[in-house]
């Protein structure tokens, strides 16, 4: 298994400039990576206000988002529109998960280097386009807005094709889809409204209120030398992860640069009920059994992609 | 084992791509349920080919797959029904079922449990594991044919399991962790 370097960038500009199409040449902008980090930047540069929609196949589900931007930090905060009220908060350090009807807070560690739409990139754009074709063309309205479209079409039957309209004037991402070979859609989000540069308040409605109780996770981020002797697969290298206290449960991230893999490494599940095995929409979920240990790979990947990447991940390596 | 016929190698490809209509993903499981050969094929070629073979890196892998395919027409034929659920409810769940129904049958036989791929594991056992039972049982589209080989368990899949929807969160988007927390887990 060999030991790969975290969080820096590959020397591959000259690969990722073959893989640009000729269409970049008409875009008003410059060279794609400065697009996709114009974009990645965008989201976490700027405050705005918005309705948008997730949509996976045909179920649909609406949230507000607000973003605070304070010394360059984001602060988000989402809250649901369909079904019952909840609230996500997201700072720099922690991810904050609110029940009212519980009365409870979920309280999750924020991971590094993972991205949140509007944000897109979990690795070095250059990267990104090793795995994929880039197409930029002029884009349809989104939230009212003029949009440039981004095609990021991949180079290999590992990842799915991804399309995203941005900003044309602040280089937001308005709206990003999830592409099946055959063409269809697999998953989108995307705003129907949004107003950028509104001062808002990230705040929780239910901050503050009697009667709350707060459920911590025990999981923390885990150090990059922890992650160095996990194996890559497709080009999906870990990025970062998550362990309890005992090491006992782990949930690396990988990806490649754009689409994530989450494994869950959990020690002692033999009593664990049922395991998924599932392709819901373009989330792929897999699991493996490594002597008493389960790994489960979810991922908006191909399912081979998943069911490799969670047989080659072994726990035999790990402290 | 009997040469693959063409014309079955092309469906199944198809089958766990996502790319067949639910009418075809069905016919194509009648098919494969309806014949011996066909089954150890779609074993063969669906979950060993299409998910491991070319995909694991070292030579003991090589060999764990060789052995694994050289051994499946000899092996017990083990039926478990896919995992599908008989009610939409809202939220999250209504929308993955929804997606479930627009991209068709996807692929039942996702989950499988092996040996670690180590010197250890070239020694493969021969008694095929029978499915866990699950919440599922008997419902879905009819019984998927599965051929267990050797040391592999078939786990079963359901998306209504508390283990499922807290991985299925902690991997989520914040949009996702709205829509996961939409229905009180036990």
């Amino acid at each position: 298994m060999k030991s790969r370097p975290l969080g820096v960038a590959l020397p591959l500009a000259a690969l990722a400039l073959a893989s640009v199409e000729s269409a970049w040449a008409a875009s008003p902008v410059g060279h794609p990576t400065e697009q996709l980090i114009r974009v990645h930047q965008a989201a976490s540069s700027l405050s705005f206000t918005g309705t948008y929609v997730h949509s996976h196949g045909e179920g649909l589900f609406t949230a507000k988002i607000y973003q605070q931007v304070d010394r360059a930090r984001p602060t988000v905060r989402i809250v649901s529109v369909d079904g019952e009220p909840r609230e996500v908060i997201r700072s720099s350090d922690a991810i904050k998960t609110f029940i009212p009807e519980q009365k409870m807070v979920r309280v999750s560690p924020m991971v590094p280097r993972l991205a949140d739409f509007p944000a897109l990139l979990h690795g070095a754009p250059e990267e990104v386009l090793v795995h994929y074709r880039l197409k930029v063309s002029p884009g349809k309205r989104v939230a009212g807005l003029p949009t440039d479209k981004i095609e990021l079409e991949p180079v290999d039957a590992h990842r799915y094709a991804w399309r995203y309209w941005v900003d044309r004037k602040t280089g937001l991402l308005l709206k990003s889809q999830q592409m099946h070979p055959d063409g269809r859609v697999l998953a989108e989000l995307a705003f129907t409204e949004l107003k950028v540069g509104k001062k808002v308040t990230v705040r929780s409605r239910y901050e503050g209120q009697p009667g709350w109780t707060q459920k911590l996770e025990d999981r923390a981020p885990m150090a990059e030398q922890e992650l160095r002797g996990l194996p890559t697969y497709g080009g999906f290298k870990p990025v970062s992860g998550l362990r309890s206290p005992d090491g006992q449960r782990r949930q690396i991230f990988f990806s490649d640069g754009l689409a994530r893999i989450s494994v869950f490494m959990e020690a002692d599940v033999s009593q664990a009920p049922h395991v998924p095995a599932e392709s819901p929409g373009g989330t792929s979920i897999a699991a493996v059994r490594h002597n008493n240990w389960l790994i489960t790979a979810i991922g908006e990947v191909p399912l081979p992609t998943a069911v490799a990447l969670a047989q080659k991940v072994s726990p035999d390596p790990l402290p | 084992m009997l040469p693959i016929d063409p014309a079955d190698r092309a469906n199944i490809s198809a089958l766990l791509d996502g790319e067949l209509t639910s009418q075809e993903a069905r016919q194509v499981m009648e098919a494969i349920a309806s014949d011996q050969g066909r089954q150890a094929d779609f074993h063969a070629y669906s979950l060993i080919g299409d998910a491991l073979r070319g995909q694991l890196a070292n030579a003991a892998s090589s060999s764990f797959v060789s052995k694994v395919s050289a051994r499946l027409a000899d092996e017990p034929t083990v039926l478990a029904p896919r995992a599908r659920r008989s009610k939409v409810s809202v939220g999250w769940r209504g929308a993955i079922a929804a997606s479930v129904a627009a991209v068709g049958f996807v692929s039942a036989v996702v989950l499988v449990g092996v040996e670690p791929l180590g010197p250890a594991s070239t020694a493969l056992s021969t008694q095929a594991q029978a499915p866990n039972q699950g919440p599922f049982s008997g419902q879905g589209i009819g019984a998927l044919p599965v051929v267990t080989p050797p040391n592999v368990a078939v786990l079963r899949a359901s998306l209504e399991d508390p283990y499922t929807q807290s991985l299925l969160e902690s991997h989520g988007s914040m949009i996702t962790r709205l829509r996961m927390t939409q229905e009180p887990r036990p």
